[in-house]
């Protein structure tokens, strides 16, 4: 093996394990997917029409913590060293030892992820076929490794593309066949489809002479094939330019430039009123008013002008509520409502309770995410703001703004495509109480933004986001909500998107005051941590 | 202990009548390095002063890691120190080492954005817009997103929004790196202007290249400041 391979493979490596969250993350995601959700996706496994057989889903939980950790592994590798590795590999003249090594390390890291999700697995229920659990997660973790390095050679914004490798899991995970995916043929093109088969040893039937295994192959190949290749386009050095100037012994040389611009002479600096005696500064300030004005519109232009975002938070909703409906099974399930003071059980259909649930849980999801990269995204410059003479609220209020218009977007999109499905018996409560939720949980990634980062903000939002919303209020499951779930911050206001969605009458006023609490609460942390970050050491 | 002192941005408004100046005395401050059990509590100021004179060019030079940003982020308020005492007269503008901007904003907005910082109405924020696109050379880029920007091109707009109030005291942390010879050049001329104004100015740098262009160097060393 090269030198330089084994160098950046090593060196990238201990860069990952110098960071304290990377490790702790190591051994939280497989705890909480196998541990945590594990469980609550058996039940659900029963109403998307998959098999529920307990064993089956736990097995993929292991190797979803893996794709998990894999894919962001992977993005974060290649977007946190695009430059540096280009500037390695421009230095030897050669970019293949840097990108194999870059590879390499991120390869022992996707193992180091399947490992991790294998050991919660042996923990918790043991692993009856270690063959096949181990060669499926090593899979279902190439797999995610690749579509992480492929997102990174093409995304240049970390936000995006994060966002991205997070939102494909998602869809993987909740739309794949270990959860039902009904009939759909949609969502037998997804990474996992039928890798997932061969962790949880189930036949498709459609798989055609290749098999599921040879499927499974095709897409590690595939998609490892146009990683290595991107990865290496964008780590290769520029070719130097042709010049145009005269030829010597048969090398070119270019046309010498002079070394100072005679277009634009000297100005004396003296003459110009930036400089001199001259003052230019109003006396009288700016009022607040019109400081929080400027602050917001900045806001908004910045943030504006993420196209891809604001596709996001349109199209993702969309998308993935639309096809949680198409693989629900339309089956009549057990509903406990009250209305006009009355409380009764329902017997509804659960693609029609489903399509209620799944706001939330979307909206939640893509406003933490919003408020997570919007607050990391702009710390440096909030800072500068304020010794500049904003006030730390101010520049709060601002990114309140940002964040505020993306999570109304999104929850609108969500109610829109839920409510076109199956309309909501009150629009207003319905779409209030979402909003409610989604806007706490914005709050919740303003807040963790600045003590965790990205990365681990990105990771906690996933899971908070799923745990509470998902799981821990989700009326779907065969028992209730769980009891833990009420102390977690989605619980009020999902009550009352209960009520708008399949009653007449609002009957949750202390749920809702409950909801409201819970945003406020969030949203004074929010402050206090924002405050904490960006004030001056006078402030 | 010492008492730390340092001026609220309309405090320096208000003084600002009164004379530019910048006293910094007894300044320490110290890191914490690494996790328990193997915290370490790593000194980087040992008890600094500066004093900087209405007028004066002062130079901040000392080896990497010596603690001259330290102290720049201290005198602006960036970081408390953990004792000591600044006391500001005057309004500060802060060029930051790495130019700190946000990506999707034009020069304009960012300008605009910080003149509504500062206190400047729409009027004082244009003409010194203007005045700052022509002596640093970038007036082609104004309506052009940070991203779009090169590294000198950033280091400008770094510069710029530091002057663009005309404070009195100007603490510039390597500001020239990423600048051609032109603007080199420019940036001294418009320094020895500020000088001639009685506006301050101090430089720091881990080498002076240009002795003669200060009124005063200051060497940072072993945390303390030495003249």
């Amino acid at each position: 093996m090269n030198g330089m391979t084994l160098l950046v493979g090593k060196r990238a490596v201990a860069d990952y394990c110098r960071r304290p969250l990377n490790l702790v993350l190591l051994v939280v995601v497989p705890v909480v997917l196998v541990f945590v959700w594990g469980p609550s996706l058996v039940d659900f496994s029963k109403l998307f029409g998959g098999s529920g057989d307990r064993a089956e889903i736990e097995a993929a939980t292991a190797g979803w913590a893996a794709a998990a950790l894999a894919g962001l592994a992977g993005f974060f590798q290649v977007t946190g060293s695009r430059a540096t590795d280009r500037r390695l590999a421009a230095a030897g003249g050669r970019s293949g030892p840097v990108v194999a090594g870059r590879l390499g390390a991120s390869f022992g890291l996707a193992m180091l992820a399947a490992a991790g999700g294998l050991v919660a697995l042996a923990v918790r229920t043991g692993i009856t076929d270690p063959f096949r659990a181990v060669a499926a997660t090593a899979l279902i973790a190439i797999i995610y490794l690749a579509l992480g390095v492929l997102v990174g050679t093409v995304v240049t914004t970390e936000m995006n593309g994060a966002l991205l490798v997070t939102l494909a899991w998602v869809f993987d995970v909740f739309l794949g066949p270990a959860m039902g995916s009904g009939p759909s043929l949609v969502t037998r093109v997804f990474p996992l489809h039928f890798p997932t088969l061969v962790l949880t040893g189930q036949v498709t039937g459609h798989a055609g002479p290749l098999g599921d295994v040879g499927w499974s192959l095709l897409w590690a190949a595939g998609l490892s094939t146009l990683a290595v290749f991107r990865l290496a386009v964008t780590t290769r050095p520029a070719p130097p330019p042709r010049a145009s100037g005269k030829s010597i012994g048969g090398s070119v040389l270019a046309t010498a430039l002079p070394t100072s611009s005679p277009v634009r002479p000297l100005v004396p600096v003296a003459a110009q009123p930036v400089a001199t005696t001259q003052r230019n500064v109003a006396t009288r300030g700016v009022p607040g008013r019109a400081r929080l004005i400027a602050m917001l519109h900045a806001g908004m232009r910045e943030h504006r002008r993420n196209r891809v975002l604001w596709a996001l938070l349109v199209v993702v909703p969309a998308v993935f509520i639309g096809m949680a409906i198409m693989v629900t099974l339309d089956m009549p399930g057990p509903i406990t409502l009250v209305d006009n003071g009355r409380r009764f059980t329902a017997l509804l259909s659960e693609r029609r309770i489903h399509a209620a649930t799944m706001v939330p849980v979307t909206s939640a999801f893509l406003a933490g995410l919003t408020g997570l990269f919007v607050v990391t995204g702009s710390a440096g410059g909030d800072r500068r703001l304020v010794l500049a003479g904003f006030r730390p609220g101010e520049v709060f209020a601002g990114r309140l703004g940002v964040v505020a218009a993306a999570t109304v977007l999104t929850t609108s999109v969500a109610v829109a495509v839920s409510g076109a499905w199956y309309p909501p018996r009150q629009w207003l409560v319905f779409g209030a109480a979402n909003l409610l939720i989604a806007l706490s949980y914005a709050m919740l990634g303003v807040l963790i933004g600045p003590l965790t980062g990205r990365i681990g903000g990105l990771y906690l939002m996933l899971l908070l986001a799923f745990i509470d919303v998902g799981f821990g209020q989700n009326v779907m499951l065969p028992s209730g909500p769980p009891a833990w779930g009420a102390y977690l911050p989605a619980r009020g206001a999902s009550r009352v998107m209960l009520d708008g969605a399949f009653t007449d009458h609002f009957d949750q006023l202390w749920y809702l005051l409950l909801g409201v609490a819970w945003l406020l609460v969030l949203t004074i942390a929010a402050a206090y941590v924002f405050r904490r970050r960006t004030a001056t050491a006078s402030t | 202990m010492t008492k730390l002192t340092t001026l609220a941005p309309n405090d320096r408004l208000a003084s600002a009548a009164v004379g530019a100046g910048l006293t910094a005395t007894g300044i320490t401050k110290s890191y914490r390095r690494g996790m328990w059990p193997r915290r370490q509590e790593v000194p980087v100021l040992r008890g600094a002063d500066l004093i900087v004179g209405a007028g004066e060019v002062v130079g901040l030079v000392g080896e990497n890691g010596s603690g001259k940003s330290t102290l720049m982020k201290i005198l602006v308020g960036a970081l408390a120190a953990d004792a000591g005492a600044v006391e500001v007269s005057g309004r500060v503008g802060y060029c930051p080492q790495e130019p700190v901007l946000y990506e999707r904003l034009t020069c304009d907005e960012h300008l605009e954005l910080f003149g509504v910082a500062y206190g400047m109405d729409e009027q004082a924020v244009s003409s010194a817009a203007a005045a700052l696109y022509d002596t640093l050379g970038f007036d082609r880029w104004r309506a052009s997103q940070v991203a779009e920007l090169s590294g000198g091109t950033r280091a400008k707009l770094n510069l710029a929004i530091a002057l663009l109030a005309d404070p009195e005291i100007l603490l510039l942390d390597e500001p020239y790196a990423g600048f051609d010879w032109d603007t080199y050049l420019r940036f001294w001329e418009l320094t020895a202007a500020r000088r001639a104004s009685g506006r301050s100015v101090v430089v720091i740098s881990h080498f002076v290249a240009d002795q003669e262009r200060f009124d005063r160097i200051v060497q940072l060393r072993d945390g303390r400041t030495v003249q």
